[in-house]
């Protein structure tokens, strides 16, 4: 059974699970995690090329090989300016308005600097990006992006690479909860495909990983297990889970128990 | 004309006319999959050929790489 498709930047997609580039052991295991995990969108960067290191056409090779859309990052800048300017190379270079804005506002914890991202998310739109903005939990912030008309807005579960998935829940809830319409993707800190179930569960749109498949002990085993847990915490979603209860409740019906006698 | 600018953040004196005369002589494949900054802003590939240069320009040449 599938889960329903979802849309994205004017796409439809199947697959509820983003996936980075970034860390494998070797670009063939790249190759395969990303064929494990079923994704239809990769995540990649952009730096300076030294032309003695013969560039990074191997790897754009490689990576359009893949058949997946590609989501661009401005990962590293620390400015609006810096990431409108990076986001404006970015099209030219993959030839798409998809752009995945982050600006950092902190270094030792890498948090997003709010008002940089919601500065370089307002001039992206106007320029025809579709945006998909990296931002905190915070509701106040995610409203703003929301109203510059990003295509979608990613909440860190924890600081990226910690893997220490969702540190706080009650906020992602209630992101989901008050922003019921627009599309909501956990980005950053997932370790562990239970976490991804956990976020789906919650009906996030979907999940973007990287560290947590390129660092495990067998990333295209690791890539399987998220786009399984990412289905499954989807399908629970759909299914409407129950109400949790106080007490128990017996599964088995009473009426008919044996060795039961009025005295 | 000799200027002196900076090239993904190192000195370099040139001769070069032009962006595209720059890219060509330090060993850029420009049919290759790089976009290019002059300080900080974003110059399109179809002005590579005519964008002059200046001394102290801050020249950006970037290209994929993997990211998350």
């Amino acid at each position: 059974m599938e889960t329903t498709s979802w849309t994205v930047g004017g796409q439809v997609l199947q697959s509820r699970l983003l996936l980075g580039t970034a860390r494998y052991p070797s670009p063939q295991v790249l190759s395969h995690a990303v064929a494990a995990s079923g994704t239809q969108v990769l995540t990649v960067g952009l730096r300076r090329l030294q032309p003695a290191e013969g560039g990074g056409n191997a790897f754009w090779e490689r990576v359009r090989a893949m058949n997946c859309r590609l989501l661009p990052n401005t990962a590293g800048c620390h400015s609006a300016d810096e990431a409108v300017t990076l986001a404006e190379m970015a099209r030219e270079i993959f030839g798409t308005d998809w752009i995945k804005l982050e600006v950092v506002g902190d270094d030792y914890t890498l948090q997003p600097d709010p008002f940089g991202t919601v500065d370089a998310a307002t001039r992206l739109v106007k320029s025809g990006f579709h945006v998909f903005a990296y931002t905190t939990d915070d509701l106040v912030v995610a409203q703003r992006l929301r109203d510059a008309g990003v295509a979608a807005i990613m909440p860190w579960a924890a600081p990226i690479g910690t893997g220490r998935g969702p540190l706080n829940p009650h906020a992602l809830e209630t992101l989901r909860a008050r922003l019921p319409d627009a599309v909501l993707v956990v980005d950053a800190g997932l370790g562990r495909p239970s976490h991804a179930a956990t976020v789906m569960e919650m009906g996030f749109d979907a999940v973007l990983l990287n560290t947590a498949v390129a660092e495990a002990g067998d990333p295209v085993r690791m890539a399987r297990a998220f786009a399984d847990a990412t289905r499954a915490g989807r399908l629970a979603f759909e299914a409407t889970p129950m109400a949790q209860r106080q007490a128990a409740q017996a599964s088995t019906p009473t009426v008919g128990q044996p060795f039961w006698h009025s005295s | 004309m000799t200027c002196r600018l900076f090239l993904n953040g190192l000195a370099l004196d040139t001769d070069a006319a032009s962006l595209a005369d720059l890219l060509r002589t330090e060993g850029f494949d420009l049919s290759g999959a790089i976009a290019c900054a002059v300080n900080r802003a974003f110059v399109p590939r179809s002005q590579w050929a005519s964008r002059p240069l200046d001394d102290g320009d801050q020249i950006d040449v970037i290209s994929p790489v993997t990211g998350g």
